[in-house]
């Protein structure tokens, strides 16, 4: 590294003070003696001091009751229990990945006792403890998916998008989980694999109409294909004027609005 | 559960806690504490749209995105790192996406006005405005890097991480940023424009 180049890179350090440790002190009186001897350097420490010296613009009070209207609002809504609070009966959060654990653990425990009792029961009688086991078993299922889509960790809360969509039937629970993903969610991967969740799900109106409101949400472009996709699969009528809309608006990826113009395109929608 | 806690009562304490303590409390839930980081921070985030061409409006609009994503994202704040970076990080991303929505309209200045006028504009020194012309005529990518260098006051590898790219690309790129100004600011002054 040249002294030139040298001095270059402790420039910004200079004027942000960092060269008055004590320890830097060595530093700070090499630069001095080369911004002595050296024209252009002096000029780029001369340039960077009169950067420094621009105005800066006062907030306005404005601005601090408008964000404490935003941070108000926003306390209220925590205050309010979730859905997430509501199913467990108000149990705190931190224990709620322990208590699908152990319901889990309840439930395998459970089958295995009537597997067992089940050898010397009536038939009859042995279907219906079969069947109340499954419910509950598919139930404790449920709770864990629910759980794993609550983790601070991208990876469990894939996991839990992928448990979700192996869940039989259609329990609202997790279609307003995987669409509060889809929507919220600040990892691309899980929000793609939510609209894979919700695709398989998408014979359901409340799915698709909640599919099209996420869709002017959704800033990666990946997802956004992927919504195209899954509307073209559905023909659902009320996503058309949403692929219309995005086919001309320049805001949108070129790629994404030439995927809306190809989806329109396609058979099926009449 | 966390309850609604008037700003008033965010106290002394709070002005006694690093950012990074802030944000580490506000990402545990206890989000009140945000009002703290906001009033340290909302100035120079709002200067720091001004100087990359937003117009007031627009970077007060930012400003709020801003916070309203640290609150969204706050469980991906990594406690003992530094806040203004990932706030920076936010901050940049919340532009681009305004840019990117915003296309075709007219609230972002392209041409660049500068809109952080001192208070007394007939007081105010030539050569700052010179400086802010020549600077509102430099590159996007050149202009972002200086203020982010010289006015947000962050390191090298702070911008790295929030431009994305290695700390030595860093210096390399505010090296060559700076010497741009300095020609657009002499031939500026050369010209005798104002």
């Amino acid at each position: 590294m040249s002294a030139c180049e040298r001095a270059e890179t402790l420039l910004p350090e200079f004027f942000q003070g960092d060269l008055e440790a004590p320890e830097r002190a060595e530093e700070r009186q090499w630069l001095r003696q080369h911004l002595a001897a050296c024209g252009e350097c002096a000029g780029a420490a001369e340039m960077w001091q009169r950067l420094g010296g621009l105005p800066a613009a006062a907030a306005r009070p404005q601005q601090r009751q408008r964000f404490e209207e935003m941070l108000a609002g926003y306390q209220a809504a925590l205050a309010r229990p979730g859905w997430w609070e509501r199913l467990l009966g108000g149990a705190r959060l931190a224990w709620a990945p322990v208590a699908a654990a152990l319901l889990l653990a309840a439930g395998a425990g459970l089958g295995w006792v009537a597997r067992g009792a089940g050898r010397a029961a009536p038939a009859a009688a042995t279907s219906a403890q079969v069947a109340a086991l499954q419910r509950e078993v598919e139930a404790t299922r449920q709770l864990a998916a629910l759980s794993l889509l609550q983790q601070q960790s991208a990876n469990d809360r894939l996991q839990g998008v992928s448990y979700s969509s192996r869940l039989p039937g259609n329990d609202p629970r997790i279609e307003q989980a995987l669409l509060h993903s889809l929507e919220y969610d600040p990892s691309s991967e899980v929000r793609l694999a939510a609209v894979d969740a919700l695709a398989r799900r998408a014979a359901q109106p409340g799915i698709r109409s909640g599919l099209v409101a996420a869709f002017p949400h959704q800033t990666s472009p990946l997802v956004q294909v992927a919504m195209l996709d899954t509307f073209v699969e559905t023909h659902d009528q009320n996503a058309r004027p949403l692929l219309e809309a995005v086919s001309r608006d320049p805001a949108y990826n070129p790629q994404v609005r030439q995927h809306a113009i190809w989806a329109l395109q396609q058979p099926g929608w009449n | 559960m966390v309850g609604t806690i008037p700003l008033a009562m965010v106290g002394p304490d709070a002005a006694a806690m690093d950012d990074d303590a802030l944000m580490s409390a506000v990402r545990a839930g206890q989000v009140n504490l945000l009002a703290e980081l906001f009033e340290r921070h909302q100035r120079p985030l709002l200067n720091y749209f001004l100087r990359l061409g937003a117009t007031r409006t627009a970077g007060e609009d930012l400003v709020q995105d801003v916070f309203v994503r640290i609150l969204k994202y706050r469980a991906t704040y990594r406690p003992g790192s530094r806040f203004a970076t990932w706030m920076y990080y936010i901050a940049r991303n919340a532009r681009l996406d305004h840019l990117h929505k915003r296309r075709g309209e007219v609230d972002w200045d392209e041409a660049y006005t500068p809109s952080f006028e001192p208070a007394d504009a007939a007081e105010a020194a030539q050569e700052q405005r010179l400086l802010a012309l020549a600077l509102a005529r430099l590159p996007e990518e050149k202009r972002e890097i200086l203020v982010l260098s010289r006015f947000q006051e962050l390191r090298h590898e702070e911008i790295g991480a929030i431009l994305g790219c290695e700390t030595g690309t860093v210096k390399v790129r505010v090296h060559r940023a700076l010497r741009e100004l300095r020609d657009a600011y002499q031939e500026l002054v050369q010209r005798g424009e104002a």
